[in-house]
């Protein structure tokens, strides 16, 4: 008997051997794989800050609540020192306070049936979870999420952008330009746990440790945004517009300061939002951006010394070219103009005559250094490049178009982008809307700044600047953008609006773009009203606009009043001008240089 | 088996095998004495640690104390033990005489449970009397080993005959108390009463014919109350599927999370507390699955310790067997080592995935009052049987008393004291 069961042992020591040692470790594995429970702790989303420091985006802590409709009916307290078994109906009139619902709602979810997880509200505040989790109702979780919060609602909406509500993911504007700094990394750790859910105490392991998304900080100016965003709003409504945008671009560095944009919405209730008005027109809208764009025009001639300031410019009543017949916006005779009144007065023909001066091939390589037709280095969501086409198509009535803003396409970033170059004594510095980021340790680390390029020399830009000055003049077509005080240099544009529904042109762009004070400009402002309903004219419609947003940014910054300029340009020529002059610019002179 | 062998085996037996050297050394009429002793204390005392350490995690999140079933099997053991210590003083005769009141208190608490008792895991046999809850099925054990030593001690010469082995032990004895039992619904008591009286039978010299009856009658016994039962019927069946035994949320997940357990453990085990397995996957995990949670705190060590320790249990018992005349001790010792290590045995075998699991505590080591109480006596009985050995009581009585003998380890100061306050 002794020897059977010395047998029986020795079996059961070989099988213990077995299970124990030389075959333990699949089981092993199967018995952690059983146990453990891997946990994701969701990472904060990063901030996104203005060049202040104001809070434009910023998360909070939330909790989801889901119940197991199967384990709650388990729920028990203590009644009078004993533990009772008190179930669904108790654990509904606990929460209804705490979750802000009613026991009968909340009920119907704990008694669902074939179901093992129900959320029963989302983006509960966590002290709000703590009671509820104090309570100990079983099969009552929470998980950790997030929630986006916008203090500046609209008046950055659409430049912040934002995030898809159930996995906080950037969607929209900067959210979604910086998602990967701003994201993070989720945690993830593993534990062991109770058959009920218990973490078995010291079972912990942290396999990915969470990391926080990192702040960024924007070039925008948050008080400057929310000015500009509402006296866009104003006139946009006031004027019946479809949309509008303006943009305030720093001289010297190309930061973006504001880029407004309405109609917009609040990121903070998307269900509100349209679908068409989540993008920022200022990068997203591209149209043909008219009289501004003969600044080009302009610059490009002085550049290649086609024309001084001064040069006399003879604009006849109706100008031929492509078999079409070119006017300008108000009818008039034979007018005797320089160059400056060309573009104070806004003159098609008259930019026509200048402009065709320079060989499309060079034109064009002009218009590209002011960054048309090429996105920006922001990278927005949606951004457009805008539309040139190549000198070789400039053909037919485009080679005399594009000459005054029409047949090509801008974004509202790149046509201020254009003054921004002349503002800046003819040096492009590529908008940039990151200040920085701020790095793990909390270091803010400055974005590496745009490279800036030379597109008209200094002595260009100045002349060109100091002829914009003219258009807020006595005879320009902006005296509504003027400021008392200050040299205000700038460019009206009324452009016929092409509609990519009905496939032709439809309604105006009326704009402004200038800057001030002329001598010394810290910003340009850029403000564009699409297809007002009433009126047209950018000088009337967009100059207002600008002179609240310049005035601001002039009181702001506390600039001097400016000097009276050295450099004595004029509107109309100061002596009759004659065709054959070959220094005038006439279509006489034209038709005989073979053009 | 006739009675000449029977006869035979215990006058080879008693001049005994030829000691191998290391063990002659500890060769003395107290070997077995010691023995039965210190494996029991040993598995006690072991098993109060597991206990304390297997069911502190359920008793915590079922709101009482983490303590609270050990306390109470340390007072389980307690009891036991001063039982234990009782029985060991008895003279051989006082248990022929206790035998047949003993199986008849058994016999009536057994049949009380019918009507009274209380069912707990689908077997009914629990009652209370009082505040203590107990198992008639453990006394009952007791019973059939002495009543069955009382009665085949005085057949030794009739035991070829199949009226007289059957009459009176297994029937009616034997069959009341097993029939009792299976009307609980208990069938892994029943295994280890089988398993005793197929031991008591054994030794006893009954011929082999009867064993074969017996054993045939068993299995069918088996077979009915198997497949009466829908519970047993899927515990076998599951027992069979592999895939019952991979999946550890099925029918099988308490044999599946012992074997999670064991191999947690690995060789050297996870440390004394530390059992993962314990945070309530493996249910009964400080009772009849406790050999797991050994197996996972303490590794190899600890479930071969275990062996080691019934395995010495076994031994002492086969000394004694194999050295005494007293066909009354002789059958008495052999049933409880068979009641023993038969339990030990189907306990460890379900746990180590061997045989399906049915339901018993491992003896001395799983949480459970009567239980340890009445395997206690058992032990007692056996120490008792010991202390009887030629020359053993004499060897006791020579030892100086408990008190002298625990004081002497100490050094005496009584004299060096004041003679240093002298000097000085």
């Amino acid at each position: 008997m002794f020897v059977a069961v010395l047998f029986v042992f020795t079996i059961f020591a070989g099988q213990l051997l077995r299970i124990q040692a030389f075959d333990a470790s699949a089981t092993q594995e199967a018995a952690q794989f059983k146990r453990s429970v891997k946990t994701t702790t969701p990472a904060m989303r990063g901030q996104i800050l203005d060049t202040n420091g104001q809070v434009l985006a910023d998360s909070v802590e939330r909790f989801t609540i889901a119940a197991d409709p199967k384990i709650i009916p388990e729920y028990t307290v203590k009644v009078d020192g004993k533990r009772a078994k008190v179930g669904v109906t108790r654990a509904a009139t606990d929460l209804a306070p705490l979750l802000d619902m009613s026991t009968a709602a909340l009920t119907k979810l704990f008694t669902r049936s074939n179901t093992r997880y129900v959320v029963v509200k989302k983006e509960v505040n966590p002290a709000i979870y703590r009671e509820i989790r104090a309570l100990g109702i079983p099969g009552i979780t929470g998980s950790r999420t997030a929630q986006r919060i916008y203090p500046t609602s609209m008046a950055l909406g659409q430049l912040v952008g934002f995030v898809r509500p159930d996995d906080q993911s950037g969607a929209g504007g900067v959210e979604q330009m910086l998602d990967t700094a701003l994201k993070g990394t989720p945690g993830v750790s593993v534990a062991e746990r109770a058959r009920d859910g218990y973490i078995i105490p010291g079972s912990q392991r942290v396999d990915t440790p969470v990391v926080n998304g990192r702040d960024v900080r924007l070039t925008i100016d948050a008080d400057l945004q929310w000015y500009a965003q509402n006296a866009l709003a104003k006139q946009v409504t006031g004027v019946g517009a479809e949309s509008g945008t303006a943009v305030v671009l720093e001289v010297a560095t190309g930061k973006v300061r504001a880029a407004a944009s309405y109609p917009t919405f609040d990121p903070n209730d998307l269900a509100d939002a349209k679908k068409a008005s989540l993008g920022n027109y200022a990068f997203n809208d591209a149209f043909e951006p008219g009289s501004t764009g003969k600044l080009m025009t302009m610059a490009a001639a002085l550049e290649q010394k086609v024309i001084t300031p001064d040069t006399g410019v003879i604009v006849p009543p109706r100008l031929p070219r492509a078999g079409t017949s070119f006017k300008d916006n108000e009818p008039h005779g034979v007018e005797n103009m320089t160059a400056t009144g060309v573009l104070a007065k806004s003159s098609n023909m008259g930019t026509i005559l200048i402009g065709e001066r320079v060989t499309p091939q060079v034109m064009e390589a002009y218009y590209r250094k002011f960054g048309i037709g090429a996105k920006t280095p922001v990278g927005f969501p949606g951004e457009s490049a805008g539309l040139l086409a190549g000198a070789k198509d400039w053909v037919s009535t485009r080679r005399y178009t594009i000459l005054f803003g029409q047949g090509y396409a801008v974004t509202a970033i790149q046509q201020a982008g254009v003054f921004q170059t002349i503002a800046n004594k003819g040096v492009r510095v590529p908008p940039s809307l990151v200040e920085g980021t701020v790095n793990d340790s909390g270091t803010f680390i400055p974005s590496a700044a745009t490279t800036p390029s030379r597109v008209v020399s200094e002595d260009t830009a100045v002349k060109l600047s100091r002829m914009m000055e003219e258009v807020t003049g006595q005879n320009g077509t902006a005296s509504a953008a003027r400021i008392k005080g200050y040299r205000v240099a700038g460019k009206t544009g009324t452009a016929d609006r092409y509609d990519d529904k009905l496939k032709r042109y439809n309604g105006f762009t009326a704009s402004f773009i200038g800057f001030a004070p002329a001598e010394a400009p810290k910003y340009v402002v850029a403000v564009f009203i699409q297809k007002p309903s009433a009126g047209m004219f950018g000088g009337m419609l967009a100059g207002p606009v600008f002179n609240q947003i310049m005035t601001y940014l002039l009181e702001r910054t506390g600039a001097p009043p400016s000097p009276a300029s050295n450099l004595d340009y004029h509107v109309w020529a100061e002596k009759p001008l004659s065709s054959d002059d070959p220094r005038v610019i006439s279509n006489a002179r034209a038709l005989r240089d073979g053009l | 088996m006739s009675a000449t062998t029977a006869d035979d085996k215990a006058g080879t037996a008693s001049t005994g095998p030829r000691p191998l050297p290391v063990i002659g050394k500890l060769e003395s009429p107290l070997t077995t004495y010691y023995l039965i002793l210190g494996a029991t204390s040993t598995l006690v005392v072991f098993g109060l640690i597991m206990v304390f350490s297997a069911s502190s995690v359920e008793a915590l999140i079922a709101d009482e104390a983490s303590y609270s079933i050990f306390v109470r099997q340390l007072l389980f053991a307690v009891v036991g033990a001063v039982l234990a210590g009782l029985a060991s003083r008895l003279d051989v005769s006082w248990w022929k005489r206790l035998a047949f009141p003993t199986m008849v208190v058994s016999v009536l608490l057994l049949a009380a449970v019918i009507p009274f008792g209380k069912t707990v895991n689908g077997n009914r046999n629990w009652i209370a009397l009082g505040p203590v809850q107990f198992q008639p099925a453990e006394f009952a054990k007791v019973g059939l080993v002495l009543v069955g030593a009382v009665i085949f001690a005085n057949k030794a010469s009739r035991m070829a005959s199949m009226l007289h082995v059957a009459l009176p032990y297994l029937i009616p004895v034997a069959t009341v108390v097993l029939g009792l039992i299976l009307a609980g619904h208990d069938l892994g008591t029943a295994m280890v009463v089988l398993v005793i009286i197929a031991a008591v039978l054994l030794v006893a010299g009954a011929p082999m014919r009867v064993f074969a009856i017996a054993g045939a009658l068993a299995a069918v016994g088996v077979a009915v109350m198997v497949t009466g039962s829908s519970n047993r019927m899927d515990r076998i069946a599951r027992w069979l599927d592999p895939t019952c035994q991979a999946d550890p949320d099925g029918w099988c997940g308490q044999s599946v999370h012992g074997l999670y357990a064991l191999a947690d453990g690995g060789w050297w085990g996870v440390g004394l507390g530390a059992s993962k397995e314990k945070w309530e996957w493996l249910s009964e995990a400080h009772n009849d699955f406790i050999f797991a949670i050994i197996g996972e705190e303490l590794g190899l060590p600890g479930t071969l310790m275990i062996l080691l320790l019934f395995g010495i249990l076994a031994w002492a018992c086969f000394r004694l067997v194999s050295r005494t005349q007293d066909r009354f001790v002789r059958i008495a010792g052999f049933g409880i080592m068979a009641w023993l290590l038969g339990q030990a045995i189907i306990n460890i075998g379900a746990v180590i995935g061997l045989f399906p699991v049915i339901g018993v505590p491992l003896p001395l080591v799983s949480a459970g009052g009567s239980s340890l109480v009445t395997t206690l006596v058992a032990l007692g009985i056996l120490l008792s049987f010991a202390r009887n050995e030629p020359g053993c009581k004499a060897l006791l009585d020579a030892r100086p008393s408990l008190v002298r003998r625990s004081l002497s380890v100490l050094p005496s100061r009584v004299r060096s004291v004041p003679q240093r306050r002298r000097s000085r």
